[in-house]
């Protein structure tokens, strides 16, 4: 093949993936920015400049249907969980990555494996569980469970990062007279924060785009996350209006979409937590 | 190390040593975790099982022994072997064409300039998106009356009009499709890493002997790359062998329960039914697959790759 030819095929190849992850979100903002009306047809009209429309579809989601309190859920949820994890997991990462010790690959994967748990399995306990302690309905009754769900990603993830930072400054620091804790807090963790910033965004968008747990745990409106209110949105009894659930469908992404833009270097590694090594 | 590190803080008497026990002992740090995931992760698991011994309903809260008839109800059920054979497709088929996929594009862009991080970039998207709107976004393309996939069907190739949510199998094969759009990138980034770091000049070699393309492709890149495959398959395999909120967004299971999964037929029993101690039982066969996937990796496969 020619120099050219190459590259109008490569072009071709990567101009066709761009179309196939491109279009189901832009049909899904344009569908945000249109009456319901406008919604129907096909091929779909391009009556998506109207600002009163576009004022209404989207003050209809935050304020009417509340997504506005959905989302303060959902951030104070995913935070709390996350530093949650982060406070448990980190030291734990770090003891896997500088002790040896015996059973400490068994005790690591069993953390690992967690992350493959089916949520349905384990779901109807849990929920009697937070129910059990009073706390259905609760910021705590959901970040509880959370914190489990996310601890075997910043274990793994951390762990990585740690695995990547050499020993001997730990011994330095243990030399200099410090004990263990005071080389992680004050000489490893320092080094580590991009890796620590990495791994707590991973985890929240985790915990931003889970489901079926925040399913069973919520009962009532007032304390749905995101998905759990966007779902509301699906009952098959009515007609679904596609621009207002198309607007659910951004306002749930956009956070997401950003954060995950912000780490994109080290999301292949947070996936595949620590497999790839 | 451990002992000059002991006597210099001693010395220095920043670690009293009351609290040095705190600083060498490894399960310090990894007890809590631990901890707490024994007791909001195998504690429910273990609840799970004996919840599937035992009959439930919520409404008249009954809860009675019936010892193993929940597996033996489910296992004459042909719902329940309908969402097994479901599930057993839907994983088999994402997992195959994400890595064939995957793999053709990680070896059309490898040892390509253009285009490399860009495309990084846009494969991230799919992946972070909240699996329920993605469900979302595709039922309105899927849409038999003004989606746009039947429109461009038609338009380009003149086929009739398929009821892509509300008929068998073409709801299980949406569910397919979507899952293969929102995941193929992740076998792409696995693979092309990989492929990145493969030895140029073993490829070379094997060039320089007289190998054809595909020869090199099948005795040296696949063996190299075999690890990073395992790893694929058992990550996918296990998140497709769970499915359920693209299930639950894009057909609810639908028509009848031509598209239920296992997670979801399970919560269907539990939730809508209040039948517990049945949905227990149906996410235990779930959780013995997950258990003897995951150990066979651990024992088989991981062992090899890493010592």
């Amino acid at each position: 093949m020619t120099r050219v030819a190459d590259r109008v095929v490569t072009y071709a190849v990567l101009a066709g993936i761009v179309a196939a992850v491109a279009i189901p979100f832009v049909f899904m903002v344009m569908t945000s920015l249109k009456t319901n009306l406008d919604t129907l047809e096909v091929p779909p009209n391009l009556h998506i400049f109207n600002w009163d429309t576009i004022r209404q579809n989207y003050t209809e989601v935050l304020r009417e249907r509340n997504f506005i309190e959905y989302t303060r859920n959902s951030i104070i949820i995913v935070f709390g969980a996350t530093v949650i994890a982060l406070l448990l997991g980190t030291p734990a990462a770090y003891g896997f990555s500088r002790f040896s010790f015996r059973g400490r690959n068994d005790l690591a994967f069993w953390i690992l494996s967690n992350r493959f748990l089916p949520i349905i399995a384990v779901v109807i306990p849990i929920s009697r569980m937070v129910a059990a302690a009073g706390a259905l309905d609760t910021y705590p009754g959901l970040i509880g469970p959370y914190v489990a769900l996310e601890l075997p990603l910043v274990v793994w993830i951390m762990r990585a990062f740690f695995d990547d930072i050499s020993p001997e400054i730990d011994e330095a620091a243990l030399a200099d007279g410090c004990g263990r804790w005071a080389a992680l807090g004050r000489v490893i963790l320092p080094l580590a924060v991009p890796g620590l910033v990495t791994t707590a965004i991973f985890a929240a968008i985790f915990t931003w785009n889970e489901f079926l747990m925040g399913l069973f745990i919520v009962t009532t409106a007032a304390s749905q996350t995101v998905p759990v209110g966007a779902s509301g949105l699906l009952t098959m009894e009515r007609t679904i209006e596609w621009n207002v659930t198309s607007t659910v469908g951004v306002v749930t992404i956009v956070p997401v979409l950003v954060f995950s833009l912000l780490v994109q270097r080290h999301i292949v590694r947070g996936l595949t937590v620590g497999a790839v090594k | 190390m451990g002992e000059r590190a002991e006597a210099h803080s001693v010395v220095v008497g920043m670690a009293p040593s009351r609290w040095r026990w705190l600083d060498n002992n490894p399960l310090v740090f990894v007890l809590p975790v631990t901890v707490y995931l024994l007791a909001l992760g195998v504690y429910p698991l273990a609840s799970s099982f004996v919840l599937s011994l035992h009959e439930y309903h919520i409404d008249s809260r009954s809860f009675a022994w019936v010892g193993l008839s929940n597996y033996a109800a489910i296992f004459q059920d042909r719902e329940f072997y309908q969402a097994f054979r479901n599930t057993a497709i839907f994983t088999v088929a994402t997992v195959s064409l994400e890595l064939v996929l995957g793999m053709g594009l990680a070896l059309f862009m490898s040892r390509r300039v253009i285009g490399r991080s860009f495309l990084r970039t846009i494969l991230i998207i799919p992946m972070m998106t909240t699996p329920m709107v993605v469900g979302l976004m595709w039922r309105f393309l899927f849409n038999t009356d003004f989606g746009i996939v039947d429109y461009a069907l038609k338009a380009v190739f003149g086929l009739p009009p398929v009821n892509w949510l509300g008929s068998a199998p073409y709801s299980l094969l949406s569910l397919i499709i979507v899952d293969v759009w929102q995941w193929t990138p992740f076998a792409f980034l696995i693979l092309y890493t990989g492929l990145e770091t493969l030895p140029a000049e073993l490829l070379e070699a094997a060039r320089a002997d007289g190998a054809h393309g595909i020869q090199v492709f099948w005795h040296i890149t696949i063996p190299l790359l075999l690890p990073l495959i395992t790893i694929v398959i058992l990550i996918r395999g296990m998140d497709s062998f769970r499915a359920f909120d693209t299930v639950y967004t894009l057909t609810f299971g639908g028509p009848g329960r031509e598209s239920a999964t296992l997670s979801f037929l399970a919560y269907m029993e539990g939730f809508a039914y209040s039948h517990l101690g049945l949905a227990a039982a149906m996410s235990y066969t779930m959780v013995a697959v997950i258990f003897v996937g995951v150990t066979v990796y651990r024992f088989a496969v991981m062992t090899r790759v890493t010592r």
